[in-house]
């Protein structure tokens, strides 16, 4: 069995909200309370800068505000749609940042936002954070199109088909694609040689 | 794929799992409120504004919707100024076409405008402060007595033998003020005189006068009246009664011509002015020709007559006879020439016609009825049809290069998403 179809699902109480591609149309505030969190932490693996994230994602909510009259159940799961829409605002901010001189913040290139569920001893929270920082450099070794497919995957949870439908790949491209890219982002952990990237790895 | 390898990527996935980012709580509270209150105006506005560093996020587009989001007041003011304009266009276009209140036609509303500005110009000449030359220069620039200069018809004058001279004036009824009547009168005065004392001209005139069926026949008679004030004849005359438009009559005067301008004012004054028109006509080389053709005649005559005296041949008496005949003949028909070329001069044909046409009437209400306002609408809605039109034919052409511009965009855009994607 592959282990990234192991990946648990995401709960049922949030699959409910997400909209089912043949049910009745849920709201947008549904929606948005259901993927809030998940978007923000996909915007952020993408652009691995916090004020950008946030930017991105208000943009993301906005713009699927205005056009939530035109989502149809039928093409997909609002999720998918909404995703999408986040997509196409991370790569334009890409886009915008190869335009112009890269203004990433120190401390947000590693560190975008703050981890959901933080260690309590200080102790752990330092191995926690020097865990954290090796991950995410990591991340930043890979391309966009890897870091894409990890943060839809394991930052936002979405399934294979709802990553197939904010991407436009096709589901089977994309479990190939998510195996390549965590292939490389454990390669690149690895390469790394510390023994905190071992652990992150184990 | 090996149980060990799948272990470590279970491991990763935990691991990024329990590392993923998540929004500072102020973020986080900001958007439930911005969602909750469904982006209001403020959040539109700060965000377009850059107040929370969201300043110039999205498209141009959703960077100008918000800030129209933010100023919707000034939404009405865009959309009356767009109308505005597009009055103006309507107004503009229509301009020449359309009758104000108390206006007649096209014709009447175009030659307000010119009889306003010969009246501007006649204006000093006829407080007797121009000299005819300076009269003669306002004529000739009065775009409504455009024609031939009439600086050629002043003795020495290099300019071209031009032996007609043409003005005409037309107004809708209570279009011509008696001030600006006077002034054309003074000015044509001025000019008359300076070319009556030295050449021959012969003038013509035409008046239409307008008033309602029950008036037609005090204006007729009236124009009897100063007729004979002016010691002028009536030739012919046609009066008609009836209903609006078919009511009316004709007049031929012959009025001396040392009283035409005089006259024509007074003519003028009976009843409503529609239009006047005076011909000057340059008759001075046929007059000079009829009379050296006389004098020729007579002494051709007195050089037979002196001949035949001499002479006792029958034969050659016959002959001389003949010619003489032949001579005194010529000589009657240069001096009939003469006589007519100078009864032009001296009387002037003046034609005389009362109107009754609706439009008379309405004018002499002075009100603007439903009719007009009708005929106003009319108009109005055609213009606009037709500056829509316009607009159409300009945008749609416009519309279809900016879809192709968009279509391409879009393309390029999914293009670049791709490239980022592969690139970094």
């Amino acid at each position: 069995m592959n282990v990234l179809e192991a990946v648990p699902e995401p709960d049922s109480s949030r699959r409910e909200a997400k909209g089912q591609r043949t049910g009745p149309r849920p709201l947008f505030e549904d929606l948005y309370r259901s993927s809030r969190d998940d978007l923000y932490a996909y915007v952020a693996g993408m652009l691995r800068n916090q004020s950008a994230a946030e930017d991105v994602t208000a943009l993301a909510f906005e713009r699927a505000f205005r056009k939530w009259d035109r989502f149809d159940p039928r093409r997909g799961s609002a999720r998918g749609w909404l995703f999408g829409i986040a997509r196409n605002a991370a790569l334009d901010e890409l886009r915008k940042r190869k335009r112009e001189v890269p203004a990433i913040e120190p401390g947000g290139l590693d560190a975008p936002g703050s981890v959901a569920d933080a260690p309590a001893s200080v102790e752990e929270k330092a191995m926690a954070n020097e865990q954290r920082a090796a991950l995410f450099a990591a991340l930043g070794t890979l391309s966009p199109g890897d870091r894409e497919m990890v943060s839809l995957k394991f930052f936002a949870g979405l399934s294979n088909t709802e990553i197939a439908e904010a991407t436009g790949y096709s589901s089977t491209n994309v479990g190939t694609r998510i195996n390549r890219a965590m292939t490389r982002l454990r390669s690149a952990l690895e390469t790394d040689g510390s023994g905190t990237n071992e652990e992150v790895a184990r | 794929m090996s149980h060990e390898t799948e272990t470590e990527f279970e491991d990763l996935a935990r691991a990024l799992r329990e590392n993923r980012p998540a929004p500072e709580p102020e973020f986080a509270e900001s958007l439930d409120q911005a969602v909750a209150d469904h982006f209001p105006r403020q959040w539109a506005e700060e965000a377009a504004l850059g107040k929370r560093g969201k300043g110039g996020i999205g498209s141009i587009t959703e960077r100008l919707g918000r800030w129209l989001s933010g100023h919707r007041a000034l939404l009405p003011t865009l959309a009356g100024a767009v109308g505005v304009l597009f009055v103006v266009a309507v107004v503009v276009t229509s301009g020449a076409d359309l009758s104000g209140p108390g206006g007649g036609d096209t014709d009447s509303v175009n030659q307000e405008r010119a009889g306003s500005d010969a009246g501007s110009d006649s204006a000093d000449v006829g407080a007797g402060q121009s000299t005819a030359d300076q009269a003669i220069q306002k004529l000739n620039e009065s775009p409504d007595l455009a024609g031939p200069s009439v600086g050629s018809l002043i003795p020495g004058s290099r300019l071209g033998p031009i032996i007609e001279r043409k003005s005409t004036s037309q107004a809708g009824a209570a279009m011509v003020s008696p001030e600006i009547a006077g002034d054309i009168e003074a000015l044509s005065d001025s000019v008359t005189n300076t070319v009556s004392n030295s050449r021959d001209v012969a003038r013509e005139a035409e008046i239409t006068l307008g008033t309602d069926p029950s008036g037609v026949q005090d204006v007729a008679n009236e124009i009897v009246s100063v007729t004979d004030d002016h010691n002028g004849i009536i030739m012919n005359s046609n009066v008609t009664d009836g209903e609006a438009g078919k009511a009316g009559a004709t007049f031929n005067l012959l009025i001396p011509s040392a009283q035409i301008e005089s006259t024509v004012a007074d003519l003028s004054e009976i009843a409503d002015l529609r239009s006047r028109s005076q011909e000057l006509t340059d008759i001075t080389a046929p007059t000079n020709r009829a009379e050296d053709q006389t004098a020729d005649s007579k002494a051709k005559i007195k050089s037979l007559l002196g001949e035949l005296e001499e002479t006792y041949d029958e034969t050659e008496r016959a002959n001389l006879e003949r010619r003489i005949r032949w001579e005194r003949y010529d000589k009657r028909a240069a001096e009939t020439r003469l006589n007519r070329l100078e009864r032009r001069a001296d009387f002037t044909p003046v034609g005389v016609r009362i109107e009754t046409s609706d439009s008379v009437s309405d004018d002499e209400s002075g009100s603007w009825g439903i009719s007009d306002a009708v005929d106003d609408a009319g108009k109005m809605l055609g213009v606009a049809a037709g500056v829509t039109l316009i607009a159409l034919a300009v945008a749609i052409p416009i519309g279809i290069v900016v879809l192709i511009a968009l279509a391409i965009n879009r393309a390029w855009v999914r293009r670049a998403r791709r490239k980022v994607l592969s690139d970094e």
